[in-house]
């Protein structure tokens, strides 16, 4: 009987990772002798104590009483903030840094529950003058405010 | 004791040119800055600054980051006192007794004693940071690759053993970051590792982009939506109502003396640092009181040490940095990051061959001290509005300033997409308690590790005993194993009893 399920997962997750990269490093790389080490011996031995590790955290998992619960991250802001994020890598050499800042701080301000779209335009156009004086002015960055190239 | 002026002199020379007390300045204002307010740690302003290193010169970009560092540590007290809500995890012990202070209306007094002890302990820590840095570095430079992987292996289980959690968790971590670690180029064959076909992956996985991902999105994420602040009484925060009594002094200096000394000593050891010696300077005073019943209801003790124990700290954990060339902690390990991303190799030779870098920082350290002092007296009633930002606000501009910095490096688009990855890594990783700062401490040590092990072996001629045939490495690798079985066996034993400290989130 599983007591702990966030370490369980935890551990599981760990163990896989660390069996994917032992299996991974010994198949395409040469491991070499213990005096000649390959370029593949030191990740493979990394993923086999990882997966040891995972087992580690798994065994207990099974007995614990006082499991603490899993940690807290809320979705909505994770969700927005991430796409933000994608979205101004994509914006930024297409459009310039003023485009793709002013789509970063109006989606990531989507996150939060009390979304104003007055304050999110007013933090777009603040942190577009700002970015401008610090990285353009400032420390001479070669950005490009605005451009069109798609 | 001549050459000890001379370095002296170098330090300052290097320290008071015009560019490097400029990023003094703006690096203990950002920590200042980040200190106060909740949701940013140290950990991501460094990371959030580490992209100008690449277009700084190797010592500006130092003295700045470092700035940072203990300029947080001023800061964090700040909102621990007035609002009960500490700023960085070390500062959370002046909650304990500062906000008591705060609510009997005497929360400009514990700002001004915060402040002065934080200097007082930074003070002497700086002085004990430049009598043994050289010594410890001078007899480094006869260790060997054994040795070396030895320290590495040390550093990387204490501070999983000791950070909160489970030990095999924080394990897992660090060998996550070793492998993450491993990506790229090997530099002994020229093979390219864990690249996936992408070409952006042959120089490695980015440490900004890690860093950024991993603290700073995880961190904001998790931030947004929390609680509004609650109203602060501004009357208190006054010049007039800063004056501590002769009773407060008298009580706060021997203390602040016994917390430099605990934090000075945490602060080079390993996987300790200055939360665990804020913690444990705390512990120490109410133990000592002759009232320990003051404790939690206002004592000046219970704030003015912890606080000097972590400025101490914070100092003194630049030791092994610097004369060693190994982090102990996370945010140590990215000041290390900033000194190899412009190309220098840290170690114990770097005093020898760049003097104007080590002494020139810690030069700094006086400067940016005296600095914060300026900094938080005048100007707290600066602070306590800045305390009033809203978070929803606050948290695009972060997000902000972690895309461009980012892009700014290589302007790739890739880099910021690592940012994506290791954020969404970083809010798995939350979600199923496993510790970021191993990982990172893994990242940033690994590539060394692999390097020294692999010429201990080469000079071995393959035989593992090379590690426990040389003294010091065999003490180092004994240590490292005691500290690994108490970790696995503490638990088992400790189950009955209460959790001991809940210090760290």
């Amino acid at each position: 009987m599983i007591q702990d399920k966030r370490d369980f997962l935890g551990g599981m997750l760990l163990l896989a990772a660390g069996s994917a990269v032992a299996l991974y490093a010994s198949t395409h790389y040469p491991l070499g002798t213990a005096q000649r080490m390959g370029p593949g011996m030191f990740p493979f031995g990394a993923g086999v104590i990882m997966a040891l590790l995972g087992i580690l955290v798994i065994i207990p998992a099974f007995s614990r009483r006082d499991a603490a619960g899993w940690g807290k991250v809320p979705l909505r802001p994770l969700v927005f903030v991430l796409i933000s994020i994608v979205c101004f890598a994509l914006a930024i050499p297409r459009f310039g840094l003023a485009p793709a800042i002013t789509i970063l701080v109006l989606i990531s301000s989507l996150g939060d529950r009390r979304f104003s779209i007055v304050n999110a335009i007013i933090v777009s156009v603040v942190m577009s003058v700002l970015s401008y004086i610090i990285f353009v002015l400032g420390l001479n960055l070669p950005f490009i405010m605005f451009r069109w190239a798609l | 004791m001549i050459e000890l002026f001379g370095n002296i002199a170098i330090g300052l020379e290097t320290a008071i040119t015009p560019v490097n007390l400029l990023y003094c300045f703006v690096g203990v204002f950002v920590g200042m800055l980040v200190g106060v307010l909740p949701g940013i740690g140290p950990l991501t302003a460094i990371s959030m600054l580490l992209p100008l290193t690449y277009h700084f010169d190797p010592t500006t970009a130092l003295i700045m980051l470092g700035g940072i560092w203990y300029g947080t540590a001023y800061g964090g007290s700040t909102a621990a006192i007035l609002l009960n809500i500490p700023g960085t995890t070390s500062s959370a012990v002046a909650c304990l007794d500062g906000y008591p202070m705060a609510q009997q209306g005497r929360g400009g007094v514990a700002l001004l004693m915060t402040t002065v002890a934080s200097f007082v302990g930074a003070s002497i820590a700086i002085v004990i940071l430049m009598g043994f840095a050289p010594v410890i570095a001078r007899y480094a430079l006869q260790f060997g690759s054994a040795d070396y992987f030895a320290l590495m292996v040390l550093g990387l289980v204490a501070a999983s053993a000791i950070s909160d959690g489970s030990a095999a968790k924080g394990l897992g971590m660090v060998v996550l970051g070793i492998v993450l670690g491993t990506f790229g180029m090997d530099i002994y064959s020229g093979q390219t590792r864990f690249n996936f076909g992408f070409l952006e992956l042959a120089n490695g996985i980015s440490l900004v982009g890690l860093a950024m991902g991993l603290f700073g999105v995880a961190e904001v994420v998790s931030s947004v939506g929390g609680s509004d602040r609650k109203p602060i009484d501004r009357s208190t925060v006054r010049f007039k109502a800063m004056k501590p009594t002769k009773e407060d002094l008298s009580r706060s200096w021997i203390p602040i003396l016994r917390g430099t000394g605990l934090g000075s000593f945490f602060g080079t050891l390993p996987g300790t640092g200055p939360s665990i010696a804020s913690f444990i300077s705390y512990a120490l005073e109410k133990r000592l009181a002759r009232e320990p019943a003051r404790f939690g209801k206002g004592a000046i003790e219970g704030v003015v040490a912890p606080e000097a124990a972590n400025n101490a700290a914070d100092q003194t954990a630049f030791i092994p940095t610097l004369a060693l060339g190994i982090p102990g902690s996370a945010t140590m390990a990215l000041m290390l990051g900033a000194l190899t991303i412009n190309g220098i190799s840290p170690g114990p030779s770097l005093m020898t061959q760049q003097p104007g870098l080590f002494w020139g920082l810690i030069m700094s350290f006086w400067i940016g001290n005296l600095m914060l002092l300026v900094l938080n007296i005048p100007m707290i009633g600066f602070w306590v509005r800045l305390l009033l930002v809203p978070y929803n606000l606050l948290f695009p501009a972060i997000l902000v300033f972690i895309c461009i910095g980012t892009y700014s490096i290589n302007s790739s688009s890739f880099d910021v997409m690592m940012i994506v990855a290791f954020g969404a890594l970083g809010c798995l990783m939350r979600w199923l308690a496993f510790p970021a700062a191993p990982l990172l401490l893994g990242f940033v040590l690994g590539p060394l590790m692999e390097e020294h092990f692999r010429r201990a072996m080469l000079l071995s001629r393959g035989d593992f005993a090379t590690f426990i045939d040389r003294p010091i490495s065999a003490t180092v690798m004994f240590i490292s194993a005691l500290l690994l079985v108490w970790t696995v066996v503490a638990p088992f034993i400790k189950k009955k009893s209460r959790p001991a400290m809940t210090g760290n989130p």
